[in-house]
């Protein structure tokens, strides 16, 4: 047998199967099935049927024959539908799965169990005998309407178009013959059967495009049925009658349920698809990479050629480069339905497990990622929604005494946000409590008393991260050992993504995964050392400290053989990347950089000669020859068409022989000292001022860049400002343009632009001066001063302070688009 | 791999540490000048490093220093002979060697010719040969009058620089 046809077949197959398993559930929550499901579920375990009997694959065959049959009395409403029956045609399903996965080979054992209790569960109400119920009708292809079209292909098609016309319930039949003897008659100019219908205005223009799209179809099948009659060159099988009636390009069967499903077939093969091997794609892939390369050595070799309209040529290609490497990105993206179209049925077999009632709601389905994220995404997935179902929600007696309805809710987000997908797993259930995190720390001996009172709740929720620690009061079989959360967090970062956690006792948790659209592309910062350049990913980066040599050597000192920085009240260790790779440095250089990295829990500074521009790079794997190399994470080629190193931060430290964990311990120690006690979150701010008087603040990590500009620098439009910032202009925010403040007051020829982090197009708030950075755990009071875009004051360096709310400044501003 | 004395081989000829070395063309995918290899610090001595070879990476080994070579002054002259992957090799149908699923390329000093030379030329190496590290690396040896040229096993020569 072919195994090409049988791998085809296993492919559509399980597609089916996916389509059944939500309607299954469906009915068996409703308990009322529509007909259209139960259509929807018949046509696919027929398909199944139909092609495992032309495959000669009698085990599957024999199987979907007695779920068809069973199917068809429900449909056909000769058996009621009941919820209990959602379980055996579920195991059904499950068992259908089973074989067609284990393809060519056929040793599964036959369920005859399974087979046994579906047959009993068709037969034990049924009206019609128990006998399995006698197939539909076969009824060949007549031989009549087969033998017409070859001899007038043309008469046949016409006739065609008014038989599906009236298969599709457009035309009755007595309006057809009437057609068709008014075809007749016009013989003279031959009008088509459509226009006719169209003058007569029987039919609409879309239904004849209805009617056109389902000749083509049909067509199509007609080809292929004749395609594999000719292959199989064997009389048909018992179901091949069948089949062929559904596929028959002759007139089709009267049956009563064939036009629905005919126009059931039409509309899912609305989307027009095919299968490329991902190889391939990979392939088109860097291919568009090394294009763009292409591109840019001849735009720079051309640069001084005068020839007419060159330019014009060359944009031309500049832009069809560009988005012929993204839309080739794009056909590598999968919708997240890929993974979240199977929740249902987790989460229902683990309600039962578990014996709560769960619902599960899920937003966002059509979101795409890119397959291979998607791919490692299910197992997380599967972990934190069987986490929020068995030690999240209540039992339901808890449950009723909290006030909360009785069915848990699980729900299901994804959504765009700032060049991220960000997936939510929220349940309604009662929350972490950090009290009992911070017992089980000291318990596993991870603080002592003293230090885990000072934890703040937040750091005692995300504790939940750390290997082996458990809230569950006991192991139960689906959770609760305590690994789980620190391998999720892993594979996620894994991913290059990042996990939070946000949790009230008594309402709920919400567990947020962020994750970059492409794994092949992430944003990346390039340093260089000496004549040597390295590239970082973005996602390990905390902030950047540029300073002199000479400062730098001024504030490192050493500690347990570390160098270590004072960095505002932490001491950060440093690792020189000089020293650490082996790379000749340059002699003396001008400055030096620090790049704060963290990797999991820790956090390091690298020293660099030098920090450059952030890139999107195309991330490609090393050989196998540098497998051991950990501090690489990858190579890239970068904007000149040289290959770029990619570091991994955790890697990296541990080549360079520095255990951070034993310096973290150090900075905890000095954090927690630092710690009043109050409770309240400690957070970096950047304090900066405008006017004459106020001095404002911002948190650090709401603030993207910061960048010294002229006032030359400012353009305008209108009243507008604006500022040129790579290669966009970017409107300007004047904060007394939206709050009682004084105006600015301007100190010399240059201005502060903060950049905030936005999903949108940028805006720079203006700013006459830095003041500086603080972390500290002020709390805003808002008191009178609350309106749009201030948060409130507190005193900062003895000094009031107004704390701004970036979004709804921006929102106010008008100047950024909230879509 | 076994030369078969009726049939003609043709082989890719450079020079390393001086000397002349041979490497079956079947095995090549394309020789191309070296402009800027990238090194990659921390990794094994053999390693020179990563190149882009229109838009995919390539693993830059240098032979000789597998070998065990002198080392000679890096000219303009040099080259770097791409070997097929497994991928291209399986394509091609050719069985006669294994390659690696990455790309790689062996550094060599400068190019000689491309030699055609009969099955029945070729000499098995010499089973103890003073002096020659990694002799499991050859094929076998070619006499001519410019003198001897070494026939590489690439595969083995691969494996040699993973060790």
């Amino acid at each position: 047998m072919n195994d090409e046809l049988i791998s085809d077949f296993v492919i559509e197959s399980l597609e089916h199967i996916t389509e059944v398993e939500p309607l299954l559930l469906a009915m068996e929550d409703s308990g009322l099935p529509t007909m259209d499901q139960m259509n929807q579920i018949f046509r696919a375990v027929h398909s199944i049927k139909g092609a495992a009997g032309f495959l000669g694959l009698g085990d599957i065959q024999r199987l979907s024959h007695s779920g068809e049959n069973l199917l068809m009395l429900l449909r056909d409403g000769k058996l009621e539908f009941h919820s209990s029956m959602a379980d055996p045609l579920l195991v059904f399903v499950d068992a259908l799965r089973q074989m067609l996965e284990e393809l060519p080979e056929q040793d599964t054992e036959f369920p005859e169990e399974l087979l046994a209790t579906i047959e009993a569960v068709a037969a034990g109400e049924s009206v019609a005998s128990g006998s399995p119920a006698a197939p539909t009708p076969a009824v060949a292809a007549p031989p009549a309407a087969a033998g017409a079209e070859v001899a007038d292909s043309e008469q046949a098609k016409r006739t065609r178009f008014g038989e599906i016309a009236v298969d599709l319930g457009f035309l009755e039949q007595p309006q057809l013959d009437e057609l068709l003897s008014m075809q007749a008659e016009r013989q003279a100019e031959t009008p088509s059967l459509s226009d006719l219908a169209l003058e007569l205005e029987w039919l609409t223009s879309e239904q004849v495009g209805e009617v056109r799209d389902e000749q083509v179809i049909r067509r199509a099948m007609a080809q292929q049925h004749a395609a594999i009659e000719e292959m199989k060159s064997v009389p048909a099988k018992t179901a091949s009658p069948e089949d062929s009636a559904g596929r028959s390009p002759g007139p089709p069967a009267k049956t009563p349920s064939k036009p629905k499903r005919v126009s059931g077939t039409k509309s899912e093969s609305r989307n027009e698809t095919i299968r490329v091997s991902v190889g391939l794609l990979d392939e088109l892939m860097n291919l568009a990479g090394e294009l763009v390369l292409g591109r840019n050595q001849l735009v720079q070799t051309l640069e001084n050629v005068e020839v007419g309209g060159l330019k014009r040529v060359l944009q031309g290609i500049d832009l069809v480069t560009s988005d012929l490497q993204e839309h080739i990105m794009h056909t590598r993206m999968q919708p997240l339905s890929v993974v979240f179209d199977r929740l249902p049925r987790m989460v229902r077999d683990i309600s039962k497990k578990v014996g709560k009632e769960v619902a599960i709601d899920i937003f966002g389905k059509d979101v795409e990622l890119d397959r291979s994220i998607l791919e490692a995404l299910g197992d997380p997935m599967t972990h934190l929604i069987r986490n929020s179902m068995d030690h999240g929600l209540e039992e339901t007696d808890e449950r009723a005494a909290a006030g909360k309805p009785q069915k848990g809710q699980v729900t299901i987000r994804a959504y765009h946000q700032g060049g991220q997908i960000i997936v939510e797993i929220e349940d309604d259930g009662r929350g972490i409590n950090p009290q009992r995190l911070r017992e089980v720390s000291v318990e596993r001996g991870l603080y002592n008393e003293q230090e885990a009172a000072n934890l703040t709740d937040k750091e005692a929720i995300y504790l939940i991260f750390n290997a082996g620690l458990s809230t569950a009061k006991e192991v139960t079989a689906i959770s609760g050992r305590g690994v789980g959360m620190d391998v999720v967090r892993s594979n996620i970062e894994g991913l290059g993504g990042q996990i939070d956690l946000e949790s009230t006792v008594g309402t709920g948790t919400v567990v947020r995964i962020r994750l970059p659209l492409t794994l092949a592309i992430i944003t990346s910062l390039t340093v260089s050392v000496g004549t040597e350049k390295y590239v970082l990913p973005q996602v390990n980066l905390r902030e950047i400290l540029r300073m002199k040599p000479e400062e730098l050597d001024s504030k490192v000192e050493t500690l347990l053989d570390v160098e270590v920085l004072h960095l505002r009240d932490q001491l950060l260790p440093l690792v020189r990347l000089s020293s650490a790779l082996g790379i000749p440095s340059s002699e003396n250089p001008a400055s030096s950089s620090v790049v704060v990295l963290r990797s999991g829990e820790r956090e390091y500074g690298l020293v660099v000669d030098a920090v450059h521009d952030n890139e999107e790079i195309v991330v490609k794997p090393l050989s196998s020859y540098l497998s051991d190399c950990k501090w690489f994470a990858g190579a890239t080629i970068l904007g000149d068409g040289t290959v770029a190193m990619i570091l991994d931060a955790m890697g990296l430290v541990e080549h360079a022989g520095i255990n951070i964990d034993e310096n973290q311990n150090q900075l905890t120690a000095n954090k927690l000292h630092d710690q009043n006690g109050s409770g309240a979150e400690r957070r970096a701010l950047i304090v900066f001022g405008n006017g004459e008087q106020e001095q404002f603040a911002l948190p650090l990590c709401e603030i993207r860049r910061l960048e010294r500009i002229t006032l030359d620098q400012i353009e305008y439009i209108g009243h507008n400002e604006f500022i040129q910032h790579r290669g966009h202009s970017i409107p300007l925010l004047r904060l007394e343009n939206l709050l009682p403040v004084g105006a600015a007051a301007q100190e010399g020829a240059s201005l502060f632009i903060l950049i905030p982090n936005t999903d949108h197009s940028d805006v720079g708030i203006v700013a006459t001066r830095i003041i500086d950075t603080v972390t500290s755990d002020a709390v805003p009071e808002s008191g009178q001063l609350r309106q749009p875009g201030l948060l409130g004051s507190s005193i900062l360096g003895g000094k009031m302070t107004l704390f701004l709310n970036t979004r709804e400044l921006l929102e106010t501003s008008g100047l950024v688009n909230f879509a | 791999m076994i030369f078969n004395s009726e049939q003609e081989y043709r082989f890719c000829t450079f020079f390393l540490g001086g000397e002349r070395y041979a490497i079956d063309i079947l095995a090549v995918r394309e020789i191309t000048r070296i402009l800027q290899v990238t090194p990659a610090r921390g990794s094994k001595s053999c390693i020179r490093g990563l190149l882009n070879l229109r838009g995919q990476i390539v693993t830059v080994i240098a032979p000789a220093v597998v070998l065990n070579l002198p080392q000679q002054e890096e000219t303009q002259a040099a080259r770097l002979l791409v070997l097929k992957t497994t991928a291209e090799l399986e394509a091609r149908s050719i069985n006669d060697y294994d390659s690696s699923e990455d790309l790689i390329g062996f550094w060599c000093e400068r190019l000689s010719e491309v030699i055609t030379v009969d099955g029945a030329c070729i000499m098995q190496p010499p089973a103890t040969s003073e002096g020659l590290q990694r002799p499991e690396t050859f094929d076998g040896v070619l006499e001519l009058e410019q003198g001897i040229i070494r026939i590489l096993n690439p595969d083995r020569l691969l494996q040699a620089s993973a060790a």
